[in-house]
């Protein structure tokens, strides 16, 4: 190899006639691999991180004073669509850590994780709005079979709420467990979820544990964990709540094996359970509407979620202390199973109000009631 | 319709239109210039949360693909620095291996001359993925990886020197 350096400029990769054989060999092996590549598709999972983003950086003030108000995290759904096997990339050492000049771009390199980071610490409320869920792992664990998450502030705790049930999520502080999925489901069996609404059929066991490998998620339960009772048809649900919040937790769309005392395939709430268990459809398990975030303005209150109904419409309904219905209106959301951000401002006097954001029953009333969500807040 | 102008773009529609156009390259170049494919993702989709959040105050609009791409290369070399050596290395997936024999025998050659690229010298495989993959000029190189143009030119000389070598050891196997 040659130590001399060449005085002219680098070849042109767009002119052929200047690049060497090698470069020329180089380019058009790294065009066919980029050709190759078939990234997933993460626009709805980085336009859910923007948003998550900016709502804080506008509305977290006026959050922090409020004990009435409860905020969850948005956009859980993005995790259900993230590649298997992802790892945060992002340096943990870099949360809070001041925006730079939007002129200089010498370090961008420290985005979600640090806006994630320097969330929850400055409210009462209950959980960080981190849509990444990204669970950082420090700085370059890598992605190798059987490394899981660990390390984040809060983890995503699915619950059960609403008739029919459905599940819904919230963010809470992770515990001291090995990795991030495995303080998700204690949290999860401990069973305490912010919004009284929420439920759990499971029962603590803060010795449970989440392990990878062989592309699985193998979670690890005492028989105590599930000895309470799930109700009819609360067996798969209660199942599905496992498997939403520790496949969330850890960024990852692996099949998750259950095992009580040590056997698989064990018998949760009257049910044998196959010997691994995925997601299931969003449509059939998560409830239609969520609501993550609720702002009380002057006068008026800002409530922000994620949801789907048939054309995307949504009803929200006000209601006062009084039980009196001060406001109601359509908004809109993700459209035939797809689940999609909402917004809307309602202009109400100050008191102490109930938020309600559900699907309208397209069905003329036949298909029962409907699951939807709702917060209490207060308007000064 | 988003209009052509990137002056007129909300953060949103900045992302969007950038996403759809620059998304699969970015993240090509995020995994050549880790030598794997696995974290290239997630480098390039911070590098689209960071240029939403910073979108309303970033002076020149119609440089924020360049703006990108410095992201993603900070990105990716920042996940390198703290990886450990003897982890750095997982293999690309191989290109598809279906299709007709000439298209077997160039996914070859192509193994080979990758294959040579990820034995190089850390520095010396960014400037060349930089400038034959990402077609960044030397100046731009320079700028990003925080050295000298004149070294920009020696570690891109120096690497093809040993790619050529690589390549002509395999050719006469």
């Amino acid at each position: 190899m040659s130590d001399v350096t060449p005085s002219g400029p680098l070849p042109d990769p767009d002119g052929d006639d200047d690049l060497s054989p090698t470069a020329r060999r180089l380019r058009d092996a790294l065009a066919a691999r980029a050709a190759d590549a078939r990234p997933t598709d993460r626009l709805e999972e980085i336009r859910m991180t923007s948003r998550a983003a900016r709502r804080r950086s506008r509305a977290w003030s006026a959050v922090a004073g409020v004990a009435a108000v409860v905020v969850v995290g948005g956009g859980a759904y993005a995790v259900t669509q993230r590649a298997d096997d992802n790892v945060s990339t992002v340096a943990a050492s870099t949360s809070a850590a001041p925006e730079t000049s939007a002129a200089d771009p010498s370090s961008p390199a420290s985005s979600s994780a640090a806006t994630s980071a320097s969330s929850a610490s400055t409210s009462g409320a209950t959980s960080s709005a981190s849509t990444t869920d990204a669970p950082a792992t420090g700085a370059g664990t890598g992605a190798a079979t059987g490394s899981l998450p660990s390390g984040a502030a809060t983890v995503p705790v699915y619950w059960v709420g609403g008739q029919p049930a459905r599940l819904f999520r919230e963010y809470v502080e992770a515990g001291t467990g090995e990795n991030d999925p495995t303080n998700a489901l204690r949290a999860m069996l401990a069973g305490k979820p912010s919004d009284p609404d929420y439920s759990s059929p499971w029962s603590a066991d803060p010795d449970a544990t989440v392990t990878a490998g062989g592309g699985r998620l193998v979670v690890d339960l005492s028989a105590a964990a599930a000895s309470g009772t799930a109700g009819a048809g609360g067996a798969q649900l209660a199942v599905q709540q496992l498997v939403h919040t520790v496949t969330a937790a850890a960024g990852s769309n692996d099949p998750v094996e259950v095992r009580v005392d040590g056997r698989a395939r064990p018998s949760l709430f009257g049910t044998t359970v196959a010997e691994t268990v995925s997601r299931a459809p969003q449509a059939e398990v998560q409830a239609p509407a969520w609501i993550t975030s609720v702002t009380p303005g002057a006068g008026s209150v800002t409530v922000k979620g994620v949801g789907t109904a048939f054309e995307g419409t949504l009803l929200y309904t006000l209601t006062d202390a009084a039980g009196t219905e001060v406001a109601r209106d359509a908004v809109q959301a993700g459209a035939n199973g797809t689940f999609g951000e909402f917004t809307f401002t309602a202009q109400v006097p100050a008191g102490t109000y109930t938020v309600a954001v559900f699907a309208p029953d397209e069905s003329g009333g036949e298909a029962g009631p409907v699951t939807g969500d709702t917060k209490t807040v207060t308007v000064s | 319709m988003v209009a052509d102008d990137p002056r007129s773009w909300s953060a949103d529609e900045a992302v969007g239109a950038l996403y759809a156009a620059h998304w699969r390259r970015f993240v090509a170049l995020a995994a050549s210039l880790m030598g794997e494919s696995a974290s290239a993702e997630e480098v390039v989709a911070d590098a689209f949360v960071t240029l939403h959040r910073r979108w309303d105050r970033l002076a020149d609009k119609g440089s924020a693909v360049a703006y990108l791409r410095t992201s993603v290369v900070n990105g990716a070399r920042d996940v390198l620095r703290h990886r450990v050596v003897a982890d750095r290395r997982r293999p690309l997936p191989d290109p598809a291996p279906e299709g007709p024999e000439e298209h077997a025998v160039r996914a070859s050659e192509h193994r080979a001359v990758l294959a040579a690229l990820d034995g190089l010298p850390a520095r010396q495989r960014e400037v060349l993925v930089l400038r034959y993959q990402g077609e960044m000029s030397e100046q731009d190189i320079a700028d990003v990886l925080g050295i000298s143009r004149g070294a920009v030119k020696t570690h891109a000389h120096r690497g093809l020197s040993a790619l050529r070598e690589a390549m002509s050891r395999e050719d006469h196997q």
